[in-house]
């Protein structure tokens, strides 16, 4: 009998990509997520962008090996494999867009006797310091700054975690991962790039083409995502709002989940 | 040489345009177009501020002159990112044919597309509503059948570049403007502006059909990260021969070794654009909604004014054997 729903249980495992479900989904979709996105904006960003990209990425996989896994598993196995960009792009999407939705989820206020704080902890914030050498406070205008500069078009910014337990922050153009550094696409390359650049590049290069194995060892997690592609702040705040939507979202995250993916 | 087609527009006549009827709605029109060039030519005029040699160059000189710089980059983006979406917008018309029912806000898609467009059966007829020849433009229907086989294939190649494309970006019609070296002889065929042949491609982000030379800067990156590595193993170890990234540049080497080949390719080559379609999202985002990509393209290609495109056309090139 054991054995049976076992074998049962492998054989129809799931290959179908949906929408997570968030808690309180009935509410956000008619309240959205204040004050960084009104419910159309979190409408058109999870419910119906997660949903395209959930239906694309299993369009993209249905009857091939990449079937039974899951969007994490997917990036990893397409970041190599330049022919399978577009389910590369699609997966990297789904698994960003559903960090970024869990980090900016608003936090449940609680009882008045049980007043639930929403604030970094003391280690986020002490690691903060050691490896920016600057406050939380003052990051936070760097990085608005940078988006501005390095993102050009559509992408992704992460901080990140790396196996120093140093963090990083990472300026992803498109649908670049956090996991995988030679497919972060930390470099726009259709502008004219400079020599520190292009180093970089050709020594990720280099690592790439001398590693015979095929293993490069990344251990880079990601601690805060934000969503810098049109779909996220559009609808609410325009083409030239986008400065004023990345400094609503690092003034209302969620620091009880982000709290929890910084290692302790 | 390829600048010598362009005519440059002035930005009142583009914020005089009236949004398409049919393509977008006024709204739509506001924020995917009229808020971009503002934003584009604001961000492009900070960044030029207080240098006079560049504060009266023309957006296509901005574009060509600081496109290879890495230190000019911001400058050469929102000049080329402003060019690209101007570029793009000029060659749309009104797709209502009775011109008397279109009042700014015509009829646009009832419904956005919703999930389930993503299953539908792809149409497979192949009349479509929007040709050259339907308008009597002849010559450009010659040249686009004559370069792609067929206007399907024509037509199934552009909008799926346009497709293909995740993130921001532009794809082109373009004329390749070839100078064979024997007309440079004769003074008179210099200035002939001749194409062999259309193409189409992408452009992502602000990249330029402008800037096709990119090889050359990618070779001197080249060439400076050896030195740079080699000056870094002699420092080292003075023993050590410098074999650096052999394995991984080889790539580049085999390719742009040859002199020869970078003069056929990219000296005497220009390629004149003829016609953009815009892949960002801050176009058709609002009319269309997330899963209305392919509808938005479909409307595009009904909205291609040929006229405008046909007016852009370089002359033919032909080899003539008398």
């Amino acid at each position: 009998m054991f054995k049976k729903s076992m074998l049962k249980s492998t054989i129809i495992r799931r290959s179908i990509h949906t929408v997570p479900k968030l808690p309180n989904i009935n509410s956000l979709s008619k309240q959205g997520i204040p004050p960084i996105l009104s419910s159309k904006g979190f409408n058109t960003v999870w419910n119906q962008y997660q949903a395209y990209l959930c239906d694309q990425l299993t369009m993209a996989t249905a009857g091939t090996s990449l079937e039974s896994y899951y969007p994490f598993h997917i990036i990893l196995n397409t970041a190599k494999k330049p022919f399978q960009t577009n389910i590369f792009n699609l997966a990297s999407a789904t698994h960003n867009n559903h960090l970024f939705i869990e980090n900016i989820l608003p936090v449940d206020k609680g009882s008045n006797s049980q007043k639930v704080e929403n604030r970094p902890s003391d280690i986020f914030l002490s690691r903060i310091e050691m490896s920016f050498g600057k406050k939380w406070d003052d990051l936070k205008d760097n990085i608005i700054a940078d988006i501005n500069t390095k993102l050009l078009g559509q992408g992704w910014f992460c901080l990140v975690e790396n196996a120093q337990k140093q963090l990083q922050a990472l300026y992803l153009q498109n649908n670049g991962t956090p996991y995988y550094f030679p497919r972060n696409q930390l470099i726009d390359m259709n502008s004219a790039i400079n020599i520190d650049e292009f180093s970089y590049l050709q020594k990720i290069r280099e690592m790439v083409s001398n590693n015979k194995n095929g293993k490069i060892q990344d251990w880079t997690l990601p601690i805060i995502m934000i969503n810098v592609w049109d779909f996220a702040y559009l609808e609410d705040y325009g083409v030239a709002g986008r400065k004023k939507y990345l400094h609503n979202v690092l003034n209302n995250l969620n620091w009880n989940v982000i709290n929890k993916r910084l290692y302790n | 040489m390829a600048l010598n087609l362009i005519t440059t527009r002035s930005l009142e006549r583009l914020f005089n345009k009236k949004p398409i009827p049919g393509l977008v709605s006024v709204e739509g029109w506001q924020r995917g177009c009229i808020d971009r060039i503002n934003y584009y030519s604001k961000m492009l005029n900070e960044s030029i501020k207080g240098n006079e040699l560049l504060e009266n160059k023309s957006v296509e000189e901005l574009i060509t002159e600081c496109g290879m710089s890495p230190s000019k980059r911001n400058i050469a983006n929102y000049a080329s990112l402003l060019y690209n979406l101007e570029f793009s917008i000029s060659s749309l018309k009104d797709t209502n044919n009775d011109s008397s029912t279109s009042n700014g806000d015509a009829p646009l898609l009832k419904e956005k597309p919703t999930k389930f467009s993503l299953l539908e059966t792809p149409d497979l007829s192949l009349d479509f509503n929007n040709e050259p020849r339907f308008t009597a433009h002849t010559l450009l229907q010659n040249a686009i059948e004559s370069s792609f086989s067929s206007m399907v294939q024509f037509r199934t190649l552009l909008l799926n570049s346009n497709m293909a494309i995740s993130g921001d970006g532009f794809t082109w019609l373009v004329a390749r403007i070839y100078k064979p070296k024997i007309q440079t002889m004769n003074n008179q065929m210099v200035d002939d502006i001749k194409y062999d042949k259309l193409f189409v491609f992408n452009t992502y982000n602000a990249g330029s059909p402008f800037i096709m030379n990119k090889s050359n800067l990618i070779n001197n990156l080249e060439k400076e990260y050896k030195r740079l590595e080699k000056e870094k193993t002699q420092n080292n170890d003075s023993n050590s021969q410098s074999n650096v990234s052999k394995s991984a540049s080889s790539y580049y080497n085999e390719i742009l070794s040859s002199e020869e080949i970078k003069k056929i390719a990219f000296n005497d080559t220009t390629y004149a654009p003829l016609l953009a379609i815009d892949a960002s999202p801050k176009f058709w985002l609002y009319d269309y909604g997330v899963f209305g990509k392919k509808e938005y393209l479909n409307r595009i290609w009904d909205s291609i004014d040929w006229s405008i495109v046909e007016s852009r056309l370089p002359q033919k090139y032909e080899l003539k054997y008398d």
